[in-house]
Parts: C-alpha cells; sequence; structure tokens
C-alpha cells in the first residue's frame, strides 16, 4: 500500500515567465544555426558548381581529343545545332552544343540527327527547352527552362519556343570588348563559304579560343595553357535571373557566337549587382569571387579584387604577358 | 514594388557608404508608347508605320541596332517592333548597362577625347546624358552622369559626339563628330551588340 496523502498534491507545472524562457533559448540557438546551415547551402552549391565547370572542361579536351580541335564558337545568335555537322567551324551550334556528346548528353544532342531537314528543325524547337544541370550554377537559379521574353527564333528551328533553357556558364572570346556581332550567315550554304568567314575575320577582337567560326587546338594557345582562361561564370544582373529579359540571357544555351555563352576579360570578374546590366564580364552570384577553368582543365576561384592588368592577359591566347593570378 | 526596391538598395549603397567606386543609377522611368509615338513621328518621314532605309540614316542609333529591334528580319523596323524595344528597355529593369567604346582617329587610338552621349529626342528626356573620357588606348571606360561617376549608361537611343582639344583649347576632331554628328548607338545589347566603335576619319 502506498501512502496516499488526505492533502491534494500541488499540481506542478510552468509558469509563464518559465516558458517564455525556454522559448526564447530555443529561438537564440535556432537563430545561431540558420546561418550555419545557409553557408552549408551556398558552400554545396559553390562546389558543385566548381564540379560543373570540371565536368564542361573534361568535355571540351575530351571534343579535343577526338578532332584535334576546340569546339568551334558557332556562327551567330540566329543558329542553334545540327549534330550531323561535327564540331569544327561548319557547326553553327555554339561550344556548349557541341560538347553535350562528350559531357553524358548524347541523346540530346541527338534529338532530331537521324531524320529529315523538317524534323531537325522541329527537334531543335524542343531542344531549346530542355535544360541541363551541368549549365546552371545553384547558387544563382533553379533548374528550369526561362520565358523567350523576346519571342526569339533561329534558322534552324521552326516555330518560336515559349521557354529557353539557359546558361551561367561562358566560354572566354578573348581579352577586348567581343560582343556578337550579328546573327551569322542566313543559309547553310553561305555559312560554308570560306570567304563569307575571311570578310568577317576579327582576330584582334577575338583573341581568346572561342569565337564566331573559330576552330582553335591547344597549339594555338600560345601563352600555355595553365596561363590561358577557357571557361568561367556570366556576369547577369540579379532582376533578370528568371526573367530572360538581360541581353546576355536572352537566347537558349545551344546558340551560337553571342554574348549568352561567351564572354571577354577586359574587365575585372564581379559579383551579381542589382540594376547593373554588362554582357561582356564574367562574374557571378557567389559571395567574394567566381569559379573559372583555365585550359588545362583546372577550376580556380579568382576573387572580384583582383588585379585587372593580371586578369586581362588570361583572355588573350596570344599575349606575351607574364603576370600569373595568385 | 520594383522601385520601391531599387530604392531601398540605393538608400543602402549611398547612406552606409560601402561602395565608394562607381555608381548604379536608378532605371529610368520610360514611357514606351509616347516614346514610340515620338520616334516615328520624327523619323518615319514616308508615314508607312515603318522605319526603313534612308529614313534609318536620320537615326544612327537605331541604324546601328536595327539588326536587335528588327525580330521579324525584313530590316524594317516597325512601330510594333520599336514599342516591344522600348518596352524591354523597362522591364529590363537596369539603370547602367556596361558599354565599352573603342575610339580611334584615321585607325589610330584617339586618347583624352571627351565621348558624349546625348539621348536621341524622342527618348521625352527620361534617360540621362553621360560623358566619358577615352584613355591612351582609345578606350572609354567609365562615365560621368549627374556629377558622379557610374558603372553604365541607362537603356536608350543616343547620339554620340566626340571632341578633343588641344592645350591652346583647339579642336582637334573634325568639327561634323560633334556638332552634327553621325555617330550614334543603342545602349541596350539584345541581338543588337552592346560594345560602340567609333571609326572617325579626319577627311
Amino acid at each position: 500500500m502506498h501512502e496516499a496523502s488526505d492533502r491534494p498534491q500541488p499540481r506542478r507545472g510552468f509558469t509563464l515567465i518559465e516558458l517564455l524562457v525556454v522559448i526564447a533559448i530555443i529561438a537564440i540557438l535556432i537563430g545561431l544555426l540558420l546561418p550555419a546551415v545557409q553557408k552549408v547551402r551556398e558552400a554545396a552549391a559553390r562546389v558543385k558548381c566548381s564540379n560543373n565547370l570540371k565536368q564542361m572542361a573534361i568535355g571540351l579536351h575530351s571534343c579535343h581529343d577526338t578532332n584535334a580541335y576546340f569546339p568551334s564558337g558557332g556562327w551567330g545568335w540566329s543558329w542553334m545545332g545540327d549534330p550531323n555537322r561535327g564540331s569544327g567551324q561548319s557547326q553553327p551550334g555554339g561550344w556548349i552544343f557541341s560538347i553535350l556528346p562528350y559531357v553524358e548528353q548524347g541523346n540530346l544532342y541527338e534529338l532530331g540527327g537521324g531524320g529529315t531537314q523538317a524534323q531537325l528543325f522541329a527537334a531543335n524547337t524542343q531542344k531549346a527547352q530542355m535544360p541541363t544541370g551541368l549549365f546552371m550554377c545553384p547558387s544563382r537559379r533553379q533548374l528550369m527552362a526561362y520565358p523567350n521574353y523576346y519571342g526569339y527564333g533561329y534558322y534552324d528551328a521552326t516555330g518560336i519556343a515559349p521557354v529557353f533553357a539557359k546558361t551561367d556558364y561562358a566560354a572566354c572570346a578573348g581579352s577586348q570588348n567581343a560582343d556578337e556581332r550579328d546573327g551569322g550567315p542566313p543559309d547553310y550554304a553561305t555559312g560554308d563559304t570560306p570567304s563569307y568567314w575571311v570578310a568577317r575575320d576579327d582576330a584582334d577582337v577575338f583573341n581568346g579560343p572561342f569565337y564566331p567560326h573559330s576552330q582553335t587546338n591547344l597549339l594555338s594557345l600560345y601563352r600555355g595553357t595553365s596561363n590561358t582562361l577557357m571557361l568561367g561564370e556570366k556576369y547577369l544582373n540579379p532582376s533578370n535571373y528568371t526573367t530572360g529579359i538581360d541581353p546576355s540571357d536572352n537566347e537558349c544555351l545551344y546558340v551560337g557566337m553571342d554574348n549568352d555563352i561567351m564572354r571577354c576579360t577586359a574587365s575585372a570578374p564581379m559579383q551579381d549587382l542589382l540594376g547593373y546590366q554588362d554582357t561582356f564580364r564574367f562574374g557571378s552570384a557567389h559571395q567574394g569571387g567566381c569559379q573559372i577553368c583555365l585550359a588545362d582543365g583546372s577550376v580556380r576561384f579568382v576573387q572580384y579584387s583582383v588585379d585587372p592588368t593580371v586578369w586581362l592577359p588570361y583572355g588573350d591566347r596570344t599575349s606575351t604577358s607574364t603576370a600569373t593570378l595568385p | 514594388m520594383r522601385s520601391l526596391v531599387f530604392f531601398i538598395y540605393l538608400m543602402a549603397v549611398t547612406g552606409c557608404g560601402q561602395s565608394p567606386g562607381p555608381v548604379v543609377l536608378a532605371p529610368a522611368d520610360y514611357d514606351p508608347e509616347s516614346m514610340t509615338q515620338a520616334a516615328m513621328k520624327e523619323f518615319d518621314r514616308d508615314g508607312n508605320g515603318m522605319i526603313e532605309g534612308a529614313e534609318l540614316d536620320a537615326c544612327p542609333a537605331l541604324k546601328a541596332a536595327v539588326g536587335g529591334i528588327d525580330t521579324n528580319r525584313d530590316k524594317k523596323i516597325s512601330t510594333d517592333e520599336l514599342r516591344a524595344r522600348f518596352e524591354a528597355y523597362k522591364a529590363t529593369n537596369a539603370g547602367s548597362v556596361a558599354v565599352p567604346v573603342t575610339l580611334t582617329l584615321d585607325r589610330v587610338p584617339l586618347a583624352d577625347a571627351t565621348v558624349t552621349f546625348v539621348p536621341e529626342a524622342c527618348m521625352g528626356g527620361k534617360t540621362k546624358e553621360a560623358t566619358g573620357k577615352s584613355g591612351t588606348d582609345g578606350m572609354v571606360r567609365s562615365f560621368t552622369v549627374d556629377g558622379k561617376e557610374c558603372l553604365g549608361l541607362q537603356p536608350g537611343l543616343y547620339r554620340i559626339k566626340v571632341s578633343k582639344a588641344d592645350t591652346n583649347g583647339k579642336e582637334l576632331v573634325p568639327a561634323r563628330y560633334n556638332t552634327q554628328t553621325p555617330l550614334g548607338a543603342e545602349v541596350f545589347g539584345a541581338r543588337g551588340g552592346g560594345a560602340v566603335t567609333l571609326s572617325l576619319t579626319s577627311r
């Protein structure tokens, strides 16, 4: 038998103050934890991003091993790509299109390739809408297709796609203000005519590894592969991460030579800055610096505070400068 | 809402003084409809609703950007195409657009010249005039708007004046490049090209 007391036991409970104190302590602990979680998320995103660059670099080098030259920069902003035209000067699509088979995206590359020209053009409209995680930086935006704001079409695609897959990475076109030039030749026959391109040769501006109608190889990187920039993250105005309005984020990623997929080293990389639109420089959403990939395949982190005079010659494969990144 | 966010951002930048370098301008308050009407009234001489052929010569900025504005590739700028372009200026929500300028006189880089971007009348006074100075390599790297150094210009159609005075104040650039200038550029860059190359000739 247990001793039952006659007096009713006073009920043990919390006072309001005790409850508030506990809640306050929990709130402080969560407050301490959340920034740490955010930092880990950003660190993970940055590692994913650097891995993306590495994969693309391996793709470019595999392409070089197969063909003895790097993929061409493509024809112009009015062209996508044709899987039956190789990855050299006769390929209208840009470098992203040409490395697809070397980064495990062979099926995407071949889409529409086995049939007639009409089937290819129809498939290209579909292709333009299919994003690939490899070409998106998770720090910046989600893996999805974004609006085709301007209603752009391509010479080698029927109809107008409502959305476009995008890229957050760009190849290096040079150390001058290399700019997208035009839509390219109006048809395949003109594009296959050498004289059309001779008249447009602009080696002073396009001195990087990738430019319109390019076909560079490792030997043409006179500054050495470890001292030449191959790829990097592209600068983008945060207002237009998801709108497709920014003039350097308005095409689909398989486009030929365009600022969407090409940048230059004339100005130092910069962190994405609200309200500032720049279609020329490299840059990223990361804090402190952006990630780049040199032509030897090494992925580097370049601080935004990099000396512009050291940064500039990295885009010029013919430069004689001896400056090296820290 | 966007302007509010931008205002807060600008206050943060200017108020805290964290960024002493070049500033980002606030996006201009564009009115696409009235800008389109003003442009068609000024440049569409024959009144057919298209700016084409010789009419483009009257507006060097439109002539330079016709590849981007003319979305149906007929080499003519229709009222709708122009309105869509002006709407894009508004929608892009950028106050400063990077405009790399390369300046040469008789194929030689022209240093220490003043380059002035004057907005076309059809912009309705919404965008601001900007001036820059060329470096020894003939490149203009930064611009001054309202006395402040800024990262870039507001999107729009501009006429460009070039001037360079020697130590005695004598003008070294032919007068046609600063009075009745045939130079112009669109500051935007969607399929139009964003870089400006000014190749002046003394004759």
